[in-house]
């Protein structure tokens, strides 16, 4: 899901890149890590703003799928889209159709 | 001393904490020795029980918050560790029970003999504990349970 307004939103965190609109709360050291603090501010009642890109997405599935799917824990995630040069544009095909997957 | 004897002596103290409990072994025994509605067993997610702590610490400073891990937990997400000593939070109190090896799967070795985790992260309890696997069986509780009554024991919804 893409965010364009951030006054909805307790918190912004996540993985700055290139061209990036979001300053995060803290500074994260990776995509996964971002997401799960963001679980824990949502458990606390905040409403965070996840940011990455989306190599950062794929990085991310495992506590999409084992952690906010199954505790029902929705977290808001903004994801950009990079697909060019040639080492982005693989991650960027299956960002693609693991998204049309939701 | 064992994995559970340590978990026993941690809950011995807990009154009204929130506990994050990681993957495996660590959960199961902590239901186990005192299952309440403030604990939140992680039942996936491997490495991430300390992000979650960090999370509700960071919002909720009216909470105090308690994170139980693995050697094996922690290992995977080193950065996280680093993080919680930057954010000094007052709140969070991280116990890492190192075990050296993967006790739920079988007793794989990690990497953590390299090291003393309390050496480079002062802020955290290291238990050093011994390996073995344990007999606590699976939390009954589904994960959405798990999720609600946390969070009706803070007093807080979650949607």
């Amino acid at each position: 899901m893409s965010a364009d307004k951030t006054d909805t939103y307790t918190h912004t965190i996540g993985i700055p890149y290139s061209g990036c609109e979001y300053v995060s709360c803290m500074p994260c050291t990776s995509e996964p890590e971002a997401l799960a603090i963001a679980v824990g501010m949502k458990l606390g009642g905040a409403e965070p703003l996840v940011f990455m890109q989306d190599s950062g997405f794929l990085n991310c599935l495992n506590n999409y799928t084992s952690l906010c799917r199954p505790y029902e824990i929705w977290i808001t995630s903004a994801v950009k889209e990079v697909s060019e040069p040639e080492h982005h544009k693989y991650s960027n095909s299956l960002f693609k159709i693991v998204w049309g997957l939701r | 001393m064992t994995r559970y004897e340590a978990i026993q002596e941690i809950m011995s103290g807990i009154t009204d904490e929130c506990v994050i409990t990681s993957t495996g072994m660590i959960s199961r025994e902590v239901y186990a020795i005192k299952d309440r509605p403030r604990n939140f067993y992680m039942l996936g997610s491997m490495g991430y029980a300390l992000a979650i702590g960090i999370g509700l610490a960071y919002t909720r400073p009216d909470l105090n918050v308690v994170v139980i891990s693995g050697d094996g937990a922690c290992l995977m997400s080193l950065g996280t560790l680093v993080l919680m000593q930057k954010l000094k939070l007052p709140n969070l109190t991280h116990y890492i029970l190192d075990n050296q090896c993967h006790a739920t799967t079988g007793g794989q070795p990690t990497c953590s003999d390299a090291i003393d985790f309390y050496d480079i992260f002062s802020n955290t309890v290291v238990y050093k504990v011994s390996g073995e696997k344990g007999e606590a069986p699976r939390i009954p509780l589904s994960c959405k349970t798990i999720k609600e009554r946390f969070c009706a024991s803070i007093d807080k919804q979650v949607e």
